[in-house]
Order: structure tokens, then sequence, then C-alpha cells
């Protein structure tokens, strides 16, 4: 059955995967109808930048059907993609730059797909909780999150590198507008510091590309050409470290983290929830660690990472213990997560890999969620600051209910998906690394505290709801409970059952770890504790429960 | 074997040239025979366009025949010349569509400037065309002369006089020094040809001639420390000059200076090397983090042009036949942005002589968000950025592939690179932002509409730049045809040569 549908769609799905957001946000643009809500927005100079597209269809609509055909792709790899089997699936690789060796090289392994498949259907989910959200000039903002949208799949899939690195820096532009077009006050420079910073990381990253094909001889940016090739430890070490810095600062590694919290504070929720996506440490796994083996496993290289991600998961959780805003609390939480998924990377065993794709997945469902709730609170009180709202448990049950469930999977509450990927992470890296894991650990409790209290302020607590403004807040209704539902169904689902995802990405984490073994040598294969097998993995996640 | 003894042979080697310099004289005369009623300036506007464009036949004739050399060595018909002339040909055709929208709204200017502009291209033609120092001087003084007047084209701008008398006292005396660099050279080897000169041995005299010719050519680049008249006459000189500047007069002069180091200066690169890698360095720094204090957005773009022309210079430090056709391709991009860049301030600036700052730019996205997206595509291209920039992404790449590639790689200076354009990316970043994000202010006038010359100028260029940003092969092969490799001697010495170079530079 699988094979059978590999057939019909492996040459094509990637490709339209990619495309069809592209071509999607030419019709919304050309086609789609700005939404003019009556009475919100009266400047003048708004009329006419979209009264091209006064006629036709609601652009939002449009831009909703784009994102629900490309989730339906997204799923359809799901369900085609072969877990039993090594090495890329749905491969294309076609000539694209035959003068500097590029190809339009497309694939997916068991790393990338849930990645994938994640971000396909979280975008249309986002945009429906979000839907009234965006009122001025859609046609454009639709285009421009479905060209983000075709940014983010090509980071996914990309197997060649200057493909890689073109869609990398497609997701800047479109997140750079989506920022300082639709965001907050202070957007301008939230926006600016944001590609900056992303730009630092990511130009350092293009000159090593350069250096990594010119001197390392390469004939192809094809990920496989570029695995052959031998490579000295130090001039590993140079590259990686640019390879490393681009991807830190994009998925905001202490101390590159700064960015975060104010994008995401400026950006509308949509945007958030894209910011929320680990593109960066995805990378890590997909590019830096395979390509640079000996860099990797370097003694000291390793422990700076390993005591920056634990420094990451204290500090992001202390940090957001006091943070007045509920989106800065979740920015924090998703720092000091950030910093479980690095320690998961390098550790470098199997079962810390696994755990932390887990968190980059069940992360990005959870805290997707909680950025549309604190989206919800925004619509309806104009402001996420936590001390201002209390007792919105008894008006506003749905939502309370979604909220502790949200925060309880951010905690890690075995039952949640928050635990799987965490729990995997802390097993597979003991053994390496105790000390550290003793104190990584501590940030899970920290973890209850900062999302404890924002619960207690936000729901319970004394009421500040006696603000008349607030009795009149209303709960989740039809869309919003719609797609939170939507949410808590896979938060639990993924919480209870996650080997689906566990056993597509089993070959392709082995894979990256045989592969960084093979290339330490001996000596400190030996060293190594014992692969723990998915079976073990999963055997002491049971045990746990 | 003489040249002078066959004008047969000169007249087709020099044909473009003699093709462009006979138009623009008919164009002189055309000028002065019509009265002031029928607007002479447009109708010569637009005939110089014609005439750029049937010299650009005639360019493509002789590089499908293979002509243009002579046999006695002083004039060059390879793919460089060819390839270089189609992006001057390119960047002056674009500045005439723009002097004319320029001049359809001010009404400021005199009908010889278009003639002016095909002088100085005739004379940037000889200058890639050259292989012999003194036919580089007249064509450099050809081309110079003319854009001196160009510089003070407007004349009931005082800044516009201004800026003309100073680029005219300063290249003056740039001139000076490149002429005595030549006589020194041709005392030193006893021939004017590159040829001989890349023959010779570098004795002292010779030491002393290239070292003053490379002071004239670093101000023609507006190399720092020599830059000083670039923002002055950029901001001076009308919109449509100023581009027809940045893009015609730095690519001629970046053909120049390539021309010069490959075929001629070899023996010395041991010497020459390290002195242009810190001019590289210090350009690129030096360019990015002044043009960040700038709000006057000429200003801006003419220190952003200076910290292109210390990107270019990477290129030609990395000596290799790669470092040609680099060049070619970036010139072309550069050209191509700074066009549409031009274009969009020449619809902007409401009043003339008023300089064009970020005020003006502010909410131009609510209002007109043609003219915004077009000079966001031409920033991000100027930036390197990939998709969004167009081809300006593998304009930066090439340059990066040149430099770690080169006998000896340049790896510092890729990385200072690098560094200096993220620092670019706060100015470029800037205007966009003072477009895009910022509400229009309600004392600033709309623009006026654009002018049909102005938005062909526009959208040709934004097309051609996204579509190359995708798809840059064939304009790479176009580029790549315009290889001009230094000799194999050359290439052994500037690995020994780097070693000077990479002490120098730690």
């Amino acid at each position: 059955m699988t094979n059978a549908l590999a057939s019909q769609v492996g040459g094509w799905l990637l490709p339209a995967l990619l495309l069809w957001p592209l071509i999607g946000a030419v019709i919304v643009r050309l086609v789609g109808r700005d939404v003019r809500p009556a009475g919100a927005s009266t400047s003048l100079d708004a009329m006419p930048a979209d009264a091209l597209a006064s006629g036709g269809p609601d652009a939002r609509v449009l831009t909703l059907l784009v994102l629900l055909v490309e989730a339906a792709l997204g799923v359809l790899a799901w369900f085609t993609f072969d877990g039993t089997a090594d090495g890329w699936q749905l491969t294309i690789n076609l000539p694209w730059l035959p003068d500097l060796g590029a190809r339009l090289a497309l694939g997916v392994d068991g790393i990338s797909l849930p990645m994938l498949v994640l971000t396909t259907c979280l975008m249309p989910l986002a945009l429906l909780a979000t839907w009234r959200q965006i009122a001025t000039r859609v046609p454009t903002f639709g285009a421009l999150l479905l060209a983000l949208t075709s940014g983010l799949v090509g980071v996914f899939t990309a197997l060649d590198l200057l493909l890689f690195y073109l869609a990398w820096e497609l997701m800047l532009i479109p997140m750079y507008f989506i920022i300082g077009i639709w965001g907050a006050s202070g957007r301008t420079r939230a926006a600016i510091k944001y590609v900056i910073l992303t730009m630092f990381g990511s130009l350092l990253m293009l000159a090593a590309i350069a250096a990594l094909y010119v001197q390392g001889g390469a004939t192809s940016f094809h990920l496989d050409d570029l695995l052959r090739l031998s490579l000295g430890e130090s001039q590993q070490l140079w590259l990686f470290t640019a390879f490393f810095l681009a991807f830190a600062i994009k998925s905001a590694l202490v101390p590159f983290h700064t960015w975060l919290p104010d994008a995401q504070f400026e950006a509308p929720v949509i945007g958030a929830v894209v910011l929320g996506l680990k593109v960066g440490t995805y990378a890590i796994l997909r590019f830096a660690l395979p390509l640079f083996p000996l860099a990797a496993t370097h003694e000291v290289m390793r422990s700076v990472i390993l005591i920056l991600s634990v420094i990451a998961i204290v500090y992001g959780a202390l940090v957001a213990m006091v943070q007045p805003d509920l989106r800065k609390v979740l920015s924090y939480s998703s720092i000091s997560h950030l910093g479980f998924i690095m320690l998961g990377c390098f550790a470098l065993t199997q079962t810390a890999v696994q755990g932390a794709v887990m968190i980059m997945v069940n992360h990005g469902i959870t805290t997707s969620a909680l950025f549309l709730l604190a989206g919800v609170l925004r619509e309806r009180g104009g402001h996420d600051t936590l001390a201002s709202y209390g007792g919105l448990a008894r008006i506003m049950p749905l939502f309370a209910v979604m909220l502790t469930l949200s925060m309880l999977s951010t905690v890690g509450l075995p039952g949640t998906n928050g635990f799987v990927g965490e729990f995997l992470v802390l097993i597979g890296s003991f053994g390496r690394e105790p000390w550290l894991v003793g104190i990584a650990t501590t940030g899970v409790i920290f973890a209850a505290v900062y999302a404890l209290r924002a619960v207690q302020l936000v729901l319970f607590g004394p009421a500040q709801a006696a603000a008349p403004e607030a009795r009149t807040m209303g709960d989740l209704r039809g869309r919003e409970l719609g797609v939170l539902a939507v949410f808590a169904v896979a938060m639990l689902w993924l919480g209870v059952a996650p080997q689906p995802v566990l056993q597509r990405m089993e070959r392709a984490s082995a894979a990256l770890i045989a592969r960084v073994d093979a290339a330490r040598g001996a000596t400190t294969a030996a060293a190594s504790s014992k692969p723990l097998t998915i079976g073990s993995a999963r055997g002491s996640l049971e045990e746990a429960r | 074997m003489n040249t002078i003894a066959n004008p047969g042979a000169l007249l087709s080697a020099l044909l473009p040239e003699i093709t462009l310099l006979v138009g623009a004289l008919i164009l002189l005369l055309a000028s002065a025979w019509r009265g002031e009623r029928y607007s002479p300036t447009q109708l010569t506007t637009r005939w110089a366009i014609g005439v750029v464009l049937v010299t650009a036949a005639t360019v493509v004739l002789a590089w499908m025949r293979g002509d243009g050399a002579t046999d006695d060595g002083r004039l060059a018909g390879d793919g460089f010349r060819w390839a270089m002339d189609l992006v001057l040909l390119l960047g002056t055709a674009g500045a005439l569509a723009l002097l004319d929208a320029e001049h359809g709204r001010t009404r400021a200017y005199q009908a010889e400037l278009p003639v002016l502009m095909l002088l100085a291209l005739s004379g940037m033609m000889i200058v890639t065309a050259a292989r012999d120092l003194m036919f580089l001087y007249i064509g450099l003084e050809l081309m110079s002369l003319a854009v001196y007047v160009l510089a003070g084209a407007n004349r009931r701008s005082a800044r516009s006089a201004e800026a003309s008398l100073k680029y005219f006292l300063l290249g003056a005396f740039a001139s000076g020094f490149l002429l005595y660099g030549i006589a020194l050279l041709y005392g030193a080897v006893g021939d004017t040809r590159l040829a001989a000169i890349g023959a010779a041995s570098a004795g002292p005299l010779y030491l002393v001639g290239v070292a003053l010719l490379l002071v004239g050519l670093a101000f023609k680049v507006g190399a720092v420390p020599f830059h000083l008249w670039t923002p002055d006459v950029y901001d001076g000189a009308p919109s449509p000059i100023t581009a027809f500047m940045a893009a015609g007069v730095k690519t001629a002069a970046f053909a120049l200076l390539w021309r010069v180091l490959a075929e001629g200066l070899g023996p010395a690169i041991a010497h020459w090397h390290p002195v242009l890698w810190w001019l590289a360095a210090a350009t690129m720094v030096l360019g990015n983090v002044v043009a960040l204090a700038q709000s006057n957005l000429k200003r801006m773009l003419a220190y952003s042009s200076i910290a292109h022309a210390g990107y270019l210079l990477v290129a030609v430090l990395a000596y290799s036949d790669r470092a040609a056709s680099t060049l070619v391709f970036y010139l072309l991009v550069y050209t191509l942005a700074t066009l549409g860049a031009f274009a969009v301030l020449g619809v902007v600036a409401e009043q003339e002589d008023r300089p064009v700052t970020l005020e003006d730019l502010a909410g131009l996205w609510h209002v007109r968000p043609g003219l915004a997206a077009v000079l966001a595509v031409c920033l991000l291209a100027f930036l390197g950025f990939p998709i969004a920039g167009g081809a300006g992404f593998f304009a930066k790449w090439y340059v990066l592939q040149a430099a770690l590639a080169s006998p000896s790689p340049l790896t510092v200076l890729a990385i200072v690179l690098v560094l200096a354009s993220v620092v670019s990316a706060g100015y470029y970043l800037g205007a966009i932002a003072a477009m895009f994000n910022r509400a229009r202010p309600a004392e600033v006038a709309a623009p006026v509409q654009t002018p049909i010359l102005s938005g062909i100028v526009m959208v040709v260029s934004v097309t051609v730049l996204l579509v190359l940003g995708v798809y840059p092969t064939p304009a790479a092969r176009l580029a790549s045809g315009g290889t001009l490799a230094p000799g194999p001697t050359v290439a052994a010495t500037l690995t020994s040569g780097s070693g000077g170079s990479a002490s120098a530079a730690p």
C-alpha cells in the first residue's frame, strides 16, 4: 500500500509542497479581496494600495484554501513515508545551476518528515485561530504568509546546500514584513533586530558554504556528495563554528536569544507561532552534525555547547518566572526548551536525538496553542499582562481548560506530549553527561513554577475580573474552539501514543549517530554508551509511566 | 603591423566606438540645429537611446565575429571587452531613459547632455578595449571630461555646480598621478603596451610608476582613502547623472583596473597585492559603516557604492580567471540595481535641489506600493539577499567563491566581506523599514506620477534581477565569456606574493 502510494506521488509531492504556496501567493495577491470590517480602518492612505483587488474572493479564504491543500499534501507525505527504509525518500534531483553544481534536490527522512508535516498542518490552523486579527492589507499578508510557508518547506526538504541556503533566507523577508507591517508598536526595532542578527549568522554560514565547496573540492552541493568529503579537524572546526552560529542564532540559543522575546512580543500571533518552529535545531541535525562530525565531537566545542544548553534551560526558565506578559513567558519558555533540544542533539546518542526531534515537534504544537491562547486574550482584553487578569476560569471555562492543558504539556507532565521528548533527552544524555543532566532536570521544576504562576495569575487568584470589560470577555467560540480542540487532541495523543512519530524517525537518527560515531573513530566509540534502541527507549518510557 | 599604417584594421577594431562617436556628433549637430520650441533635449535623449542600441548591436556582431583585436596588441578583441561594453551600454541606456523622465518634469537640462553621455560612453568603451596605457589614458580622459560637465548638468543648482567643480579638481589631480605613473612605467620599460610592461622585470622606477598608477586607479574606482569625492559628487549631481556615474564610471574604472593588473602589472604583484588588500578591507568597512550614519539617500547610496567598490576589489585580488567573469557579473547586477534605485529616487524627489531623505520614503508603501517594492528589491540586491534581492545574492556568491578559490585563498578578506555585509543590512533595511513599517506623514506630499520611461527602467531592472536571482546561468555564461586571465607565470607569482599579503594581514 505504502509502496504503491510512494510510486505514484514520489516524483511530484515535494516539488508540489514547495511550489504550491508560491503559486498560491501570486493568486492571493492578484485576485484576493481585502477585508475591511466596518470602522476598523479610517486611514485614507490605506485605501489605494489594495484597491486593485477590490473585487474577487476574500483573500483570507483563498489563503486558507491554499494552506489546506498544502496541509493535505503534507499529510499525504506522512502516509507515503516508509519508516522501515533507510536514506532519503520522495527524492527529486533536477539540474538547476550546472555551472555551480547546484541542483534542485529535495527529499525527506525521519527527521525532516515530522517537522514538514507539523509545519504544513500548523499554518492553516494558526490562520483560522487568528482569523480576525489581521484586518488590513490581507492580500499582501496572505501572500507573505504563503511565501513564508514555502521557505519553511524548502528548509525542511532541501538536500542541496545552496538550495537550503536560499530557502533559509527566503523565510526571512516575509517574516520581516509580517512583523514590520502588522506588528505592535515596537515592531520596526524588533523586525530589524531579528533580520540583522539572523543575517549575521547566515552570512557567516554562506562564507562557510563557499569555503566548504571550494576548499573541500566538492563537485556539487548535494548533501550526499558533501558528506563524502574528507575534511581535516581544524577545517571542520572553523566551518562548524560558522554553521553553528547561524543555526544557534536562528534557534535563539543563549546568549543569542535576545531577538526572540522581542520579535514574538511585537509580531502578530501567527508570526509568533512561526517563529516558534525549530528550524535552527533541525538544521543542526541535518547539516552541522553530519557534515562536521569531528568538530561536533570535539571535546571543547561540545562542552561549550552543552554548557550553553544547560544555561539556556535554567536561565530561560528563571527569566520566564518573572515576566509580566504571557507572550514573554512563552518566549523564555521556548528558550528554556531549546536548551533541552540542544542537549539532546549534542548528547549524541540515538535516544537523545530522537528526544530532541520529539521536543521540536511537541514544542511546536504546544507553544502554538499557547500563543494562540495569548492571542485570544489580547483580542478580548487588549493586552496579555498577567497581573491584570485573574479569575478568568469562571467566565471563560473552556479557555481555562485549554490554557491549563497546554501549560501542563509545557511542563512535561506525563501523559502529555511535552513529557515524551524531554524524558527521552534526559535518559539519552544521562549516560554521557550525568552532571549536566542533573542540572537540566531542575529546569523541569522551574518550568512548573513559571507555567503554574501564569495559569494562576490569569485564571484564578484575586478577581481582577471585577473590571467591567473583563466580564464581557466571551469564552472560546466556534472557530477558536475547533482549532484548539485539534491542538488538545494532538497534545494528548502524542503524549500517549508517540510511536508513529518515533518509528518514522528511528532509521534516520540511527544513521546520524552511526555517522558521527564512525567519524569519531574507534577510541571514543568504545567509550560511548551502548546505543539505546528505540525498543529500549520505549520500554523505559513505559516504565516511567 | 603598424596600426596607423593600416587604417582598415583600426576601423574594424573600433567599429562600435566609431558608430557611437558618429552618432554622438550627428546628435550634437542636430541639437544645435533645432530651435527651442521642439524641446531638443527630449529629442536628443531619445535618439541617443537609439544610438546606444545600434552600438549594442555592433558590439554583439563584433563579438560573434571575433573582431576587435589589432595585430600590434594595442586593442583587445576579447570577451572581457565586449561583455563590459554590454554592461556599460545597458547602464547608459538606463541613465538616458532616466534623464528623459527627469527632464520631462523639471525642464532643467540642455540638449547637449545626452550627447555628453554618449561621449563619456565612447571613452568608457575605449577603456575596456585598450591594452596600451596611452589608449587607456585617452579613453579615461574622454570619459572623465564629459562626466565633469555632466555632474554640473543642473545649471540652476549651486550644489550641482559645486559637485562638478569638486569632481573636476580632484579628478584632474588623480589624472595627474595616473599620467605620471604611465610616464615612469614608459621610462622603465620603453613601451606603453601592457604586454610589454607585463613581460618586464620590476625595478625601482617601475615600482614607483605602479604606485602612482594605483593611486590614480583607486581614485577612479572610489576606494578608501581616495573616496572622499564620491558622496559630494553623487549628492550634488542630478539623479540620472548620479546613476550614470555609479553604474557606468565604476564599471569602466574596474574594467581598466583589472585590465592593467591582469595584463600589465603581474611582475609587481608581490608589491601591489598587500596594498590593495588593505584598500579592499578599508573600503568595505568604512563604506558600510559611514553609510549607516546617512539620512540623505543619495549620500547613503554613494557610501554604498564605495562599499561595493570594496567587494569588487576582493574579486580583483582573487587574481584568477574567475575574477574577470565575477567582475562582469557583479557589475551587471550592480548596474541593474543602481538604475532601479535611482529611477525610484527620481520619482520620489519632489523638489529639485533638496536632498531626498529617509523622511521622503516614510510610508511610501502605503501611497505607492509599486515604487516601494522596486526600491526594496534593488536595495536587497545591493545587500546580496537571495530570492527577494534577486541576482544580488549570486553576485556576492561569485565574489566569495573567487576569493576562496584563489591560488592564495583570501579567507580573512572573505570574512571581512561577510561582516561588512551584515553592517550594510543596517542601512538598507532602515530604508526598507521607513517605506513599509511607518505611516505616511501627512506633510509629505505623494510622489508624482511615474514617467513612462522611468517605469520601463524599473520594470526591466527588477524583472531581470529577479529572474537572474533564480536562474543566473545565462548571465553567468555571458560573464564567463568575458574571461581575461592573468598569465600562468603571474599566477605563480601570486602564490609567492601572497606570503607578503598574508603576513601583512594576519
